[in-house]
This record gives structure tokens, sequence and C-alpha cells, in this order.
């Protein structure tokens, strides 16, 4: 498997399949279609559980329109779904709650997380939204990985942390924002400049 | 847009000059080179090298296979070699790229698409870390070794939380306390300070030494406490498999423990709650003890082997003694325990059955001959205990108490002479037998578990 083109998954305008299997069509909130088949939606449970309660038959899921993923990019669902064509088939680990919890990265899935780290988490969010266990712990992983020997100092630049400080001040300049009497002074004082008033008092 | 070394690209890096013969001092610098910016200290690369050495160092260890060898690769097209050659090294070396993988990567090294770089980190805070909810952020920190949780814990108040309420284990961990030397090991974290030379040094894994100038022997004990607060303290949900605790006196009027253990009116102090299963002490005399096995969460203590180191410390009195081993035997930690070894310190005991028929595995020497009545009574409990592994307790029996024991057995040892005879008694309703040996200096139960039935020994 070469390093740079991970096994991809019949995604936008790629052909139906020959085979009688079923593949279903979602579309992210680019407008980006993927056609997905039943058995890798199976890693998901959020999407089983959709397909589920469609009861989609073949004729539908080629006639009625593609199933919205609202939250979720083109690019990160392509990451998503490759991962789940490449695992379909495979028993969801269940999480006994013990820790630590021993996860290993398989290579082709250390290859498809080789992406900056926004879309890392965007695909952390999106396996979270979606259920889907496995994607998951190894996004979790390859996260944590990312921390290892690091300073606290290098972990705020790594992670993009905010401070104490910078936390406080957004806390601050959001609960101003939804301070009604705030804003009221606010908008005051814009309309004394607007009239050339010098001062507010 | 920034971006940060891959610290596994980076150990690729290093394994391949390693491989290569090059010395830790030219590998450091070749490293600075390409980096510009020191990732590794000297130190760092020395050490990396020594455990490379000693360790057998695998490529594949850990799931990072991919990110080593890429480093490994860097390092080998740096060196200008063709790709095939580079592949039949990284073979060599353990690694499972493909010739193909390696003729890609040598191809985006040429475009410069490659450069051990770990991401790219996006300065936009809507691709960050934070965009995760807690619940996912707690998922993370799951995964992150105790250096990491450590180093993450400090970014700032809200992540200090998350830290500390998420779950955790240290499978072992083992503090040691002689004055001029500390030292924390928790799972793969491992923290010193040594005196040398009227300076204070500290230390930590694959980090550069660090003087502590003008540092007091006070403040130094202080950060040592402080450390293992934060280590043991600071997550009211860390599990510890096994926790070894070494204090030993070097001078007379030298108390390492008043840094380690809780005294009775000092609650705040380091290992103030513990949920440890098996605990290795040495040097605590029966008062401390105490003091600990009060702050360990009896539901989840299970074995106990103390060794007690009393060089220069002083004798307490027999009456405060007998007190502190009655409250030992009274407290909940005691009662639940399965296994405990203790050979180095007399107990006082005033009734065998009630202080220890409930173990499962005893190894204790006690102060005085018990009356023939109490061992009797310890067997008839034993007997209601079908998970006896064995019990020894040692004495130094009079002649005339041997002589009433052997007479009432119906056994003489006297273990120079040949194989000890042992008297076996039935459990009730069951084909499991207890075994009772008689010697001039111990009395040894042996029940259905002994032999590693439940444990191998």
């Amino acid at each position: 498997m070469s390093v740079e083109n991970a096994p991809v998954v019949d995604v936008d305008e790629a052909a139906i399949p020959v085979e009688k299997k079923m593949y279903y069509r979602f579309e992210s909130n680019d407008k980006k279609e993927f056609r997905v088949s039943e058995l890798a939606i199976q890693q998901s449970e959020t999407l089983n559980r959709l397909v589920e309660a469609m009861g989609y038959t073949s004729e539908d899921v080629e006639n009625k329109p593609a199933i919205a993923i609202e939250n979720i990019d083109g690019k990160t669902l392509k990451l998503v779904f490759q991962w789940c064509e490449h695992h379909k088939g495979e028993a969801i680990p269940v999480d006994d709650g013990s820790v630590p919890k021993i996860v290993e990265i398989p290579e082709f899935d250390a290859k498809l997380m080789d992406i900056d780290n926004g879309l890392l988490f965007k695909l952390i969010w999106a396996a979270d939204y979606l259920n889907i266990v496995q994607l998951l712990n190894v996004s979790c992983k390859k996260v944590a990985n990312m921390a290892q020997g690091k300073t606290p100092a290098q972990l705020r630049r790594v992670y993009l942390l905010p401070s104490d400080e910078e936390d406080e001040a957004a806390k601050r300049a959001a609960q101003e924002a939804q301070d009604p009497r705030a804003r009221e002074v606010e908008e005051e004082f814009e309309e004394r400049k607007r009239q050339g008033g010098n001062s507010f008092f | 847009m920034d971006w940060e070394y891959n610290p596994f690209a980076i150990e690729g890096f290093l394994f391949c000059l390693f491989l290569l013969k090059v010395s830790a001092e030219r590998a450091y610098s070749d490293l600075l080179k390409i980096t510009k910016r020191e990732e590794r200290c000297l130190e760092c690369v020395k050490s990396l090298f020594n455990w490379m050495e000693e360790e057998d160092y695998d490529i594949k260890a850990g799931d990072d296979e991919y990110q080593r060898s890429k480093g490994f690769l860097y390092c080998l097209y740096l060196r200008e070699v063709s790709p095939d050659y580079a592949f039949l090294e990284l073979q060599l070396a353990g690694g499972s790229f493909s010739l193909k993988d390696v003729r890609i990567m040598f191809k985006r090294m040429e475009e410069g698409k490659y450069n051990m770089e770990q991401v790219v980190v996006s300065r936009n805070p809507r691709e960050a870390f934070g965009i995760l909810p807690d619940e996912i952020k707690v998922k993370v920190i799951e995964f992150l070794n105790l250096e990491s949780r450590l180093a993450f814990r400090q970014t700032s108040s809200k992540n200090r939380q998350l830290v500390d309420t998420g779950k955790f284990f240290i499978g072992d961990a083992k503090v040691f306390d002689s004055r001029w030397t500390l030292h924390i090991l928790a799972s793969d974290y491992t923290i010193n300070w040594d005196l040398a030379f009227n300076q204070w040094f500290m230390y930590k894994k694959f980090k550069d030494y660090v003087i502590l100038p003008e540092a007091t022997e006070t403040e130094v004990h202080s950060k040592f406490q402080k450390e293992i607060s934060l280590i043991f303290n600071s997550n009211k949900k860390l599990k510890i498999g096994k926790l070894d605790i070494r204090v030993t006196s070097p001078e007379k009027g030298y108390y390492p423990e008043r840094f380690i253990v809780p005294s009775a009116n000092r609650v705040r102090m380091p290992f103030n709650f513990l949920r440890v299963t098996t605990l290795n002490l040495e040097g605590f005399t029966i008062q401390l003890l105490l003091n600990f096995l009060k702050k360990c969460d009896p539901t989840i203590l299970k074995h106990v082997t103390r060794r007690s180191n009393f060089v220069g410390r002083p004798v307490m009195k027999f009456w405060k003694r007998k007190n502190a081993y009655k409250k030992l035997y009274g407290l909940e930690q005691w009662k639940n325990l399965d296994e405990f070894v203790d050979k180095d310190d007399r107990h006082i005991c005033d009734n065998l059955a009630s202080s220890f028929a409930h173990l499962a595995y005893a190894d204790v020497t006690l102060y005085s001959d018990p009356p023939l009545e109490q061992i009797l009574e310890l067997r008839e409990k034993l007997l209601l205990k079908p998970t006896l592994d064995e019990m020894t307790l040692n004495f130094n029996f009079s002649v005339e108490k041997f002589e009433e024991l052997c007479e009432h057995f119906g056994i003489f040892n006297i273990p120079p002479l040949g194989n000890a005879e042992w008297v076996i008694y039935g459990y009730p309703n069951s084909e499991e037998v207890l075994s009772l040996c008689v010697t001039p200096h111990k009395v040894i139960f042996r029940g259905p578990y002994f032999n590693g039935r439940i444990r191998s020994r």
C-alpha cells in the first residue's frame, strides 16, 4: 500500500459497484456526496441506527436524496468513510472502562491520520458524533502521542490551549456580550460618539 | 501555520544514526543541523543511545512504527543513499515499509514535503483542541502517559481539573528517600535528586541534569514531597498496582518518613489517599505502618510486605508498640488484607485467631510464645477458611513450650534430623486438607491453595 495513496473509499462521482451490495448515499454539510457500503456503515452506531430506522430499499437509495450529515464537512467525512470501508466487518470494541486502555494504531490508520491537527480534531469530533468507537480510540491515541515529551509551553502551542488569563478574558467577553445593560451602555456610548460628543458623561 | 517535530520520527532518525555507529555527540549535532533548534538535548541523545544498546530497541514497539520508519528513512535520505538501499537498511532494522512506500517517501523528501514534522499546527482556534467537548478531551487524556499528564495539567486550571478527574492507573511505582538521594518512579516517569559535591542535582528520564544552585536540603525535600503529592494525590481516581516505598536513615537523628508518611496531626501530607493493591514498605516502624495503612483504600489494598530497617531509629517503648499493634489489627485495611509478610519486626499480639485468621498468606514473627489454646483456636478458624495458602508464624519457643506442642500434636520435628512431619486436618464437607507443622521456631499452616493454586510463587 502506498504511503500517499491510502485506500480510497468510492466517493464523489464513483461508479455504482457491480456487486449486489447496498451502498448508501450521504451528503456532507458542504454538499459533497459519498457512497458507503452497508457493512462499512455498521462501524458507526449512529449511522447504522439511522439507516435501520429509514428502512431503505436498493431503489430508495438511488431515488431518494442523499442522507444529509449536517455537522461534518466533506474533507472530514471522506476520512471517516475511508476508515469505515477499511475496517468493515471488524468487531466493534466494547469499552469496559479499564484504564490504561490498550489501543494499537494500525499502519492504515496511522497513514490516514497523517493530517494536520485541525483536521485531526475534526475527525475525532466526527468519530464521536457518529459513534465510531475504534476510530475515536485510535484518533484520541494519536492526539495523545502528539503530547509525548512536550513541556506545558509546547503543549499550548501544539494544541492551541488558552492560558487561564486568556480563558478568563474570553469568559468576561462572553458575559459582557450577554449582559443587556453592558450592551445598552456600549450602544449609548457609540451613539454619543457618532453625534460628536467627546465625553460619555 | 506552524509545525512541530514528531518525537517518534526524531527517535527513528537517531536510531538510524545509532545503527550507523555514529557517536551520541555527533548524532546530537547532526540532529541540531536538521531541526535548527534543540529538539533533544545531548544528555537525552546519550540516554537514548544507551537505552538502544541495552534494551535491544525495537522500531516496531508501540504503535508509532510508521513515524519512526519515516524518521529512519529521512536520516538515510540525507546521507544520499538510494531508496533501494534504504529499504534494505530499514528491513534489517526491523521496519515493515514496502519498497514502494520507501520510494514514495524518498520522492516526498526530494520535493521538500517531509522534514520529520509532527503535524501542521493550525493557528485557527476553530481547528484546535478546544473544539472538542470535555468528555472527548478526557478520552484523549486517558491515553496520556504520566509525564504528559503532569505537563498538560500545568497548561490551565480547566485542563488541570480534566486531568485530575479522569481515571488513571500506575502499574508500578517506587519512592526512595535516603536523605541525599531521593527518587520517584511511576510507570515510565522517573525523577531523582542527588546531592553531590555539595550541590543538588535533579534529573528526569531522557532529560539533562539540572543543577539546583544554593538549594538547601529542606527546599529539595519540599520539592520531593510536592512531586509525590502531585503524582499520587492529585487524582482521586488514580489506582496503583504496586507501590514500593523505601526510607533509610543514613545517620542517627534523620527521619526520612516525615517527608512521606502522614502523621496523626498533619493531615495534608503526600500519600493522603491511596488506592493501591500491593504495598512494599521498607524502614517503616509499626507507628508509621499504622499511619500509612490508614491512608489506603481498604477495599483495594490486598498485599502488604514490610521490612523494618531500624538503623539509627529510637526504639519504641513496649507499651507503645503493643498499643500500635492493637490498633493495626483493628484497622479496616488490615481486616481486608489477603497477604501480609513481615519478618523483621516482632508482632505483639493478644489473640492469634482474631488477628491473623482472615489472611490467605502470612509470614510474621511474634514477640512471645502464644498459649496452646490460641494455636488451636487459630487452627479451628483456618478450617473455616478454604482459601488459605500458607501461614507461617515465627516464634522462639522455649524448650518446654516446644515439648508441650509436640506432645499435643503427636509429632516431633527438628529440621536437621529429616523431613518434617505434618498433621493433617480435613476441611468440613470437603476433600481439601489443612496441614500443620511445628518446629522449634515456627508453626506452619498450609491450606488448599498452597503452592500456586491461587498465586504462583
